[in-house]
């Protein structure tokens, strides 16, 4: 046999080439030449929907970077991150423009970044979840990124298809509730962790009581304790009159949409985090002196 | 103390021995420089503080639950060989000119896996993340795919066609590709009884 020569032998049963990982089958696609790749696919369904999202591996992932707004955007296949380095001092968002991005094309963009010195403060994945049910391969970033602190912003509504991998204790869901239509559908399962919700820009606050009614739900079903807005602002002695001022100028409609009765309250858990505007510090400075800094933007 | 096979051996003594168990509970020593191409195991590294000579000396042997005993053999082999190679993160280094002699090495012991070995090698290699090691999988296998028809690769790989008729129907219809790779296995066909048939008649 020459050296290099592959000599090619069938499988035994056990093996089923079909259970390899989306990530590695993405990387033998690599070496294989479009025609080859194709036929490779059209072996099964499932290599069929990772063929269908190799437009990437065509087009490239990352080959330029370019920073627009605070942001970089990462585009081509060959990563070069020079420019990323500009805004080595500041937040770095990257704004991943394909639909395709196997985790592992991700994970060495973060490395490269992280070689650098860059410190990846937040991570924006935009994507339409629906096509990569199959690969999973949110869940496998989600894993990879763990030792990276990313915070996992979702712009559209493809929130209430995600699970949360267990093991990602320290993932943060951040919510600007101005670009989501409707909560209802949030997942109980980002529930259980950590959620921080952003309402610095957020115009609709009746989604929020959603939420918040949804949490309740949740919470109490798995005995999980959970505080609400008025106890904990009575805790830090604010008058009812304080409070009830904060509460109608953070969420005018939630208040104004009480009407007697059974009176809803601000669900308050350790794993939901609210960030408010930082205007309210100044216009309400009394009640809002016993609030954590870390509750405003 | 190590008792796997001759990879593990083959560590050299300039160098301290990292200890890893296979998920047959074998224990394989392997050096530190040849450890750090792995990913997982650089990371293992910093999360246990094994980052100076001593800790590493005194550590328990890190278990990769996920890799045989086999495979680890084959893996030792490989990151000893490749321990003078940058580490795990530098960006395909091994796509640069290299050492003709490393080259041939690899090639010998690539043609020496049976698609099995070749197989677990290639999920190992991935649990370990040894990207050098991943990539010369990735090539190896593509190279078993090259050139086979779609009902061949399903034949090699034992895979499971789970199109109904329908769907197959449609993607030929959909796919203005396909119907690229039919005629040009037309054409080719041809071709050859073309070439066939002087022949024959002679």
């Amino acid at each position: 046999m020459l050296p290099g020569e592959i000599v090619v032998q069938i499988l035994p049963e056990e093996i089923v080439v079909q259970s390899l990982p989306g990530e590695i089958v993405v990387q033998i696609l690599q070496y294989l030449p479009h025609r080859d790749r194709r036929r490779f696919c059209l072996t099964n369904k499932r290599f069929d929907n990772l063929y269908e999202n190799l437009d990437s591996l065509n087009k490239g992932i990352y080959s330029k970077i370019t920073t627009e707004n605070h942001e970089i955007i990462c585009e081509g296949k060959n990563g070069r991150y020079e420019k990323a380095e500009e805004l080595s001092n500041q937040s770095i968002f990257i704004k991943t423009l394909s639909n395709m991005t196997p985790a592992f094309t991700i994970s060495k963009l973060i490395k490269a970044f992280a070689k650098k010195n860059i410190h990846i403060e937040k991570l924006i994945l935009t994507f339409e979840f629906e096509k990569y049910k199959e690969m999973n391969w949110v869940q496998l970033a989600l894993r990879k990124f763990r030792a990276y602190s990313v915070n996992l912003w979702l712009s559209d509504d493809s929130y209430h298809n995600l699970t949360m991998p267990s093991e990602c204790r320290d993932l943060c869901l951040n919510v600007e509730l101005n670009k989501l239509n409707d909560f209802s559908t949030l997942s109980s399962q980002w529930l259980k962790h950590k959620v921080q919700v952003d309402l610095r820009k957020a115009k609709n606050f009746n989604t929020l009581q959603v939420l918040f009614w949804k949490s309740k739900r949740v919470m109490a079903k798995e005995k999980v304790k959970f505080g609400i807005a008025l106890d904990y602002l009575k805790r830090q002695k604010q008058s009812e009159q304080v409070v009830s001022e904060l509460l109608r100028k953070c969420f005018p409609n939630f208040i104004e949409t009480q009407t007697g009765g059974k009176r809803r309250v601000l669900a308050w858990t350790n794993n939901i985090h609210i960030i408010l505007p930082r205007t309210l510090k100044s216009e309400f400075p009394v009640c809002c002196e016993e609030l954590p800094e870390s509750f405003f933007g | 103390m190590a008792d796997g096979p001759s990879g593990a051996k083959k560590c050299r003594d300039d160098d301290v021995l990292f200890r890893v168990k296979s998920k047959e509970d074998r224990e394989y020593t392997l050096s530190k420089k040849a450890a750090q191409l792995s990913g997982t195991i650089h990371h293992y590294s910093e999360n246990y503080g094994l980052d100076n000579d001593e800790a590493i000396m005194k550590m328990e042997p890190m278990s990769l639950l996920e890799v045989s005993s086999e495979s680890l053999h084959h893996i030792i082999r490989w990151c000893e060989q490749h321990r003078n190679c940058p580490i795990w993160e530098e960006e395909k280094w091994w796509q640069n000119e290299r050492d003709a002699e490393l080259t041939k090495w690899e090639d010998e012991f690539m043609a020496e896996m049976t698609s099995e070995t070749l197989y677990n090698l290639f999920l190992a290699a991935n649990f370990l993340d040894i990207k050098c090691l991943l990539d010369k999988c990735a090539q190896s296998v593509a190279d078993m795919i090259k050139g086979k028809s779609v009902d061949e690769i399903r034949e090699i790989w034992m895979l499971e066609n789970d199109f109904t008729p329908e769907e197959e129907e449609k993607i030929k219809n959909e796919n203005p590709w396909e119907a690229i790779l039919r005629y040009q296995e037309q054409l080719e066909k041809e071709k050859e009884e073309q070439a066939s048939q002087p022949a024959a008649s002679s």
